[in-house]
């Protein structure tokens, strides 16, 4: 009910604090974004994600990509494993059981190159700007097949919208065909200009981060020009994007607010550890002098 | 602390333990059972068992991931299962330490007297058989008799059972010179509720709260896939839900 309420305001937020401005993609708007790469049998799905925190991990990545463009995804070995995505791959929980060779890899662009990473996608983090790879195959870290180099901001930057019109957001046809990806049916409008709508799910931290945007100070990045009558946090995409489509990260990190309300792993888990420590000294304290 | 003080607490922390697999939540809330249960105990053996009973759920929810399909997620997922009922069993012991059975039974309404005594009695027995089985070895021991082997089971079953007979009749007939049950209840001591009392019964019902918005919300990082969150706000929450262990000035 609560949930249900949430995001009624969160999709009513977004409706009412529109993207102005023509020059702003759908993609290069406010908060951060990543890059997600899915390739398998020929068919590339190069998809902007945007994140609903500063930092979330692979397997979230996923999640949110399924509800911002409707890719579809299963998980396996209790949430942690990728069996499935774009209808390629069992749905079973334990999906590498199978004598089947071909799993889904999992890469990271580093340094202009895909990388297989050494650890699963629960244990990593995605932040703004960073590209995600995965890819169908067979073969380990050095012979599995990668997906096609596709850079940050070919994916989300604004000419990179423009050049590849179909290969966004298409909805997975299912059974892995290798049919252009344009034929699905559009899950989020991309024109230039078009009306954001905040994605429904996790509507808590969007209003939060709302709220908090509104609060915030002026962008100490500098000269963005506030577009008139846009009121609300959703009016900072409204910005210019720097040349190349490539969005300064520093400003948007910057920008007080943000996602910064619930805070991060680093904070948070640093802050964890010495309250957990102290009480913990503080248990043996009392023991050794009740004893 | 007076007991309702102590009721909220256990029941705000066991709910927060219950709702996260959230190793940076729970590591802070086990540590904070333990230091509530060994600065508030005024029994140290319910702590102590139920401290091991923690360490050995974790290690049997862990073994038993071990006979299915085996990766490094599905066994962190469930080690992290075990750490949440550890943490959900500190807290019970905590709570099972510092409370005092006779107070709590004095809590309920008066309606619900007879089945908050029959609780309570039941709780009882427990230590209490094994209070008297230890008493029947020591007394079986010192006439020689064997202790050892289910050759000696009926010799120390029946004198135990007699004992727990025994008991209940004094207890009823100590009650009933008593007057229980015959009309209102008065107190020759009554336990006082204090500003701090209600200060601990307040935090704890906020920080549980806290906990159950961030369920309903699925924020927070609450589930052990978004371990990689840990937010200040429930970190906060969590800092509420110490509040036992808050000093505070003697009258």
């Amino acid at each position: 009910m609560l949930r249900r309420a949430l995001a009624a305001l969160a999709v009513a937020a977004g409706l009412l604090a529109p993207v102005a401005g023509p020059a702003s993609a759908a993609c290069a708007g406010d908060g951060p974004h990543a890059a997600l790469v899915v390739s398998h049998d020929g068919r590339t799905l190069a998809l902007c994600v945007a994140l609903d925190a500063e930092r979330v991990t692979g397997l979230h990545l996923i999640e949110l990509a399924g509800e911002q463009h409707g890719l579809d995804h299963a998980f396996g070995y209790g949430g942690q494993a990728v069996c499935r995505l774009d209808g390629v791959g069992t749905a079973s929980e334990t999906c590498f059981e199978e004598d089947d060779p071909f799993y889904w890899a999992y890469f990271r662009l580093e340094g202009g190159r895909w990388t297989y990473s050494p650890v699963g996608a629960g244990s990593t983090f995605v932040e703004d700007g960073d590209v995600e790879g995965w890819a169908w195959g067979a073969g380990g870290a050095s012979s599995h097949p990668r997906p096609p180099l596709r850079p940050f901001a070919d994916v989300c930057g604004e000419e990179g919208q423009a050049r590849t019109p179909g290969g966004e957001s298409g909805r997975a046809s299912g059974g892995g065909s290798s049919s252009p990806a344009g034929g699905g049916e559009p899950a989020a409008p991309r024109e230039p200009g078009a009306i954001r709508v905040a994605p429904p799910a996790r509507p808590s931290r969007e209003a939060v981060a709302g709220r908090g945007e509104a609060a915030s100070p002026p962008d100490p990045r500098g000269p963005v020009p506030a577009a008139p009558g846009a009121r609300g946090g959703r009016a900072r995409g409204s910005g210019p994007t720097d040349e190349g489509g490539v969005r300064p990260r520093t400003g948007i990190r910057a920008a007080a607010g943000g996602d910064g309300s619930w805070g991060t792993w680093p904070a948070g888990a640093w802050a964890s550890l010495v309250m957990s420590s102290g009480l913990l000294l503080l248990a043996a304290r009392r023991a050794r002098r009740s004893a | 602390m007076h007991q309702v003080a102590l009721l909220s607490w256990a029941m705000a922390a066991g709910l927060a333990a219950a709702l996260t697999t959230n190793p940076f939540y729970l590591a802070p809330l086990g540590a904070a059972a333990l230091a509530v249960g060994s600065s508030l105990a005024r029994d140290r053996g319910p702590l102590r068992s139920f401290a091991l009973a923690a360490a050995l759920a974790v290690a049997l929810r862990t073994a038993l991931a071990l006979l299915g399909p085996v990766s490094r997620g599905s066994l962190a997922a469930a080690a992290l299962e075990g750490a949440r009922l550890a943490v959900v069993l500190l807290v019970v012991g905590a709570f099972n330490a510092a409370s005092d059975p006779g107070a709590l039974l004095r809590l309920a309404p008066g309606r619900w007297h007879e089945l908050a005594l029959a609780v309570s009695l039941a709780l009882s027995i427990a230590p209490r058989t094994a209070e008297a089985a230890a008493r029947v070895r020591e007394a079986q021991r010192l006439r020689g008799l064997p202790t050892s082997g289910w050759r000696a089971l009926p010799a120390l079953a029946v004198p135990v059972l007699e004992t727990g007979m025994e008991e209940a009749v004094t207890l009823a007939e100590s009650m009933d010179a008593r007057g229980h049950g015959s009309g209102p209840r008065t107190r020759y001591r009554p336990e006082p509720w204090g500003p701090r009392d209600a200060l601990v019964a307040l935090a704890c019902a906020a920080g549980g709260a806290g906990f159950l918005a961030a369920e309903l919300l699925g924020a927070g990082g609450i589930d052990a896939a978004g371990a990689g969150h840990v937010s200040l706000a429930l970190l906060g929450a969590l800092g509420l839900l110490t509040s036992p262990l808050w000093p505070w000035p003697r009258r």
